[in-house]
């Protein structure tokens, strides 16, 4: 369930909070450096980290505990790995501690059990001494500054400021409710922060780079609502992209994975282009209900705008929809499946080079105050 | 430690004692949390690593400062700014009269500090006279976050087991588990009432029980019509329907006519319906504010 809306959820309080959440980014996140270590056996390699990053999510969902703790224990654990070289066998119980302290921070006092309790059902081997030695050297370590930003707080963010203003952004997706479309995407986020690659990237950009790949699938405006969190948050495309390709790679590489989802069709509104990754031709025959379509799409353009405090500020370059793709698009580099890199990509790269000159207005982050 | 000289012992916290002591170095008073490490199995007390994680984000005048976290042989000091006492002893010293003018500053006071908290999605959860603390400038602070926590936006089940008895609101007394910034609000509704009777506590209540029935005595007692959902609360049972007759005139007889509808809009039962910090700084009663304390 959500926060209703009315007194609970107003554009301008979430402007406030991702404005807020914006200003901790810059002062607390610093992105995951792990070096590929010289000694093989005494250092912990980014693999070894993505092994322990996806203990904390099973522990996390062995005793139930909500997304926003597995997300504080592993920013915890990514803080302590770039500020300490521990070794490999070690690194159980460091991840263990950062999920007990996860825990105390994040969840009710009465769901978190005695520690000897918490350390037996998560079949550690290790002590209750050894993991409370080891909960005040992650503590010192970090310099017991605890404040964490992730990158789930600004999914939420994103996904109300959607949602208070296209209200009908799920419709596509059928029975869809708007705390179960979020959990769906809480659930992707969670396996990409088992990639250290991702961890490179500001919470915000990899929050609004998995958005944007969910927006391709439900509308066909999504470029235009990406950009308008490009510029909020200040990415440039060339980040973007490559995060949202990581993305893909990480969420397919993961047994299980609901593809078909993924790839769906960017053009919801039609049946015809089920399957063809790169369809954002419109040929939709019900020319009648596409107008009303676009009258709709007008709408909220103009809540959106609203939301952003738009209405006095220079149109978008691209006041509509961006063109179809005209032929085949050149495959852009680094690609590892072009299946599945959709045209989003190319068009987002095709936009920038086609021109001639910046897709979008000179990228501005929101005043940080 | 040595950077301190210890003075006398202020009080003791939910998870450890307060010292008053001075920084050798600047001379500066503060006061010092102590926290024994090795007392149980528990390691860190959680009420203490989430007061410290969420009093680095409260950096305000009305929000009592975290100066340092230091940690050594199995102890932990918490270093916060040192005020000389809390609202509970103000109490006592003030011998039955607060002059109106106190009330309606500390009130003021009360809120802005809550407006803060709750800009920045933490909700205090234990709000009492003895976790605000006062200086000599008359400065009110908000104190002891080891019950806070942060909210997000989507809605989570949290405790129902907050809140001191006397300052819990009913909704919470009948066992919600989701809720809200007006959690904060109900008990900011009784401290001021309990300011307005120079101490004297609104509702000091035995146990939940009778909790409900003195809050049902002087509010009336909601129906499913005046607080729709309310039979749906986990330890909801029906109370004997009072109406509410007794005057707020009557029962807070210091309070002018403007601050007994701001308590009026704070003690309502129906939580979506308490008043909000935000809203509460702007309201009439305090019009007449001195404007230094409001550009403070």
């Amino acid at each position: 369930m959500l926060r209703s809306s009315g007194k609970g959820l107003q554009a301008s309080m979430l402007f406030g909070m991702l404005s807020e959440a914006l200003g901790k980014e810059q002062q607390v996140w610093r992105p995951l450096l792990l070096k590929e270590p010289q000694e093989e056996e005494n250092e912990i390699q980014p693999s070894q980290r993505d092994e322990a990053v996806k203990w904390l999510l099973e522990w996390n969902q062995k005793f139930k505990y909500c997304p926003e703790t597995f997300m504080q224990s592993t920013g915890l654990l990514d803080r302590f790995l770039m500020a300490v070289k521990a070794r490999p066998k070690y690194l159980r119980c460091i991840a263990f501690s950062c999920f007990f302290l996860g825990a105390k921070l994040r969840e009710e006092d009465e769901d978190v059990p005695a520690t000897e309790d918490l350390v037996q059902e998560s079949s550690c081997s290790f002590s209750v001494g050894e993991v409370l030695r080891m909960e005040l050297i992650v503590l010192d370590k970090l310099r017991w500054d605890l404040s964490t930003i992730t990158a789930l707080d600004f999914l939420q963010i994103f996904h109300a400021m959607l949602l208070t203003q296209v209200p009908h952004l799920l419709a596509p997706l059928g029975q869809m409710t708007p705390s179960r479309h979020l959990s769906i995407l809480t659930g992707r986020l969670s396996q990409c922060l088992a990639n250290h690659q991702l961890a490179t990237f500001r919470p915000s950009v990899l929050a609004l780079a998995l958005l944007s790949l969910e927006l391709e699938v439900v509308s066909r405006d999504w470029l235009t609502l990406s950009m308008m969190f490009q510029r909020l948050i200040g990415v440039d495309n060339q980040q973007l992209i490559r995060c949202r390709e990581l993305i893909t790679g990480t969420l397919l590489g993961h047994p299980g994975h609901n593809v078909v989802y993924i790839i769906a069709p960017p053009h919801p509104h039609s049946n015809h282009d089920k399957g063809t990754a790169g369809g954002h031709q419109h040929h939709d025959p019900k020319t009648a209900k596409r107008k009303n379509q676009t009258e709709e799409d007008d709408d909220i353009y103009a809540s959106i705008k609203r939301l952003y405090n738009e209405d006095t500020a220079p149109p978008l370059p691209q006041g509509e929809l961006p063109p179809p793709p005209v032929g085949k698009p050149p495959p852009p580099q680094g690609i590892s499946s072009p299946a599945l890199v959709s045209s989003c990509s190319s068009q987002m790269l095709q936009d920038q080079e086609g021109e001639g000159m910046a897709p979008c207005p000179p990228l501005q982050s929101i005043q940080v105050t | 430690m040595q950077k301190f000289e210890r003075l006398e012992k202020i009080g003791e916290g939910t998870y450890g004692t307060v010292f008053k002591a001075k920084n050798k170095e600047t001379q500066e008073i503060v006061a010092l949390k102590r926290v024994r490490l090795d007392d149980d199995d528990e390691g860190v007390p959680s009420s203490a690593l989430r007061e410290i994680c969420l009093l680095k984000e409260l950096k305000h005048r009305n929000i009592v400062h975290l100066h340092d976290v230091l940690h050594c042989n199995r102890r932990l000091t918490l270093v916060f700014e040192c005020c000389d006492q809390d609202l509970k002893k103000y109490f006592d010293a003030c011998n039955g009269e607060i002059d109106p003018d106190v009330v309606k500053s500390f009130m003021f006071q009360l809120l802005r500090g809550l407006a803060f908290c709750h800009s920045q999605n933490i909700l205090h959860r234990d709000l009492k006279p003895q976790n605000l603390l006062i200086n000599k400038n008359g400065e009110l602070k908000l104190a002891d976050f080891g019950l806070a926590r942060a909210f997000g936006i989507p809605v989570r089940c949290f405790s129902a087991e907050v809140v001191t008895l006397w300052y819990r609101p009913p909704d919470v007394l009948f066992g919600a588990r989701i809720y809200t910034t007006s959690i904060d609000m109900w008990s900011a509704g009784c401290i001021f009432a309990e300011m307005a009777n120079a101490g004297r506590p609104l509702f000091p209540g035995n146990d939940v029980d009778d909790q409900l029935k003195r809050i049902f005595k002087l509010l009336g007692t909601p129906t499913e019509e005046t607080w729709p959902g309310i039979s749906k609360l986990p330890d909801f049972k029906p109370y004997p329907i009072c109406h509410a007759s007794t005057p707020l005139s009557t029962v807070v007889p210091g309070l002018s006519a403007k601050g007994r509808d701001l308590l009026q809009r704070l003690l309502v039962c129906n939580p979506s319906l308490r008043l909000s910090a935000e809203e509460g700084l702007i309201h009439s009663y305090f019009a007449d504010l001195n404007p230094a304390l409001k550009a403070m």
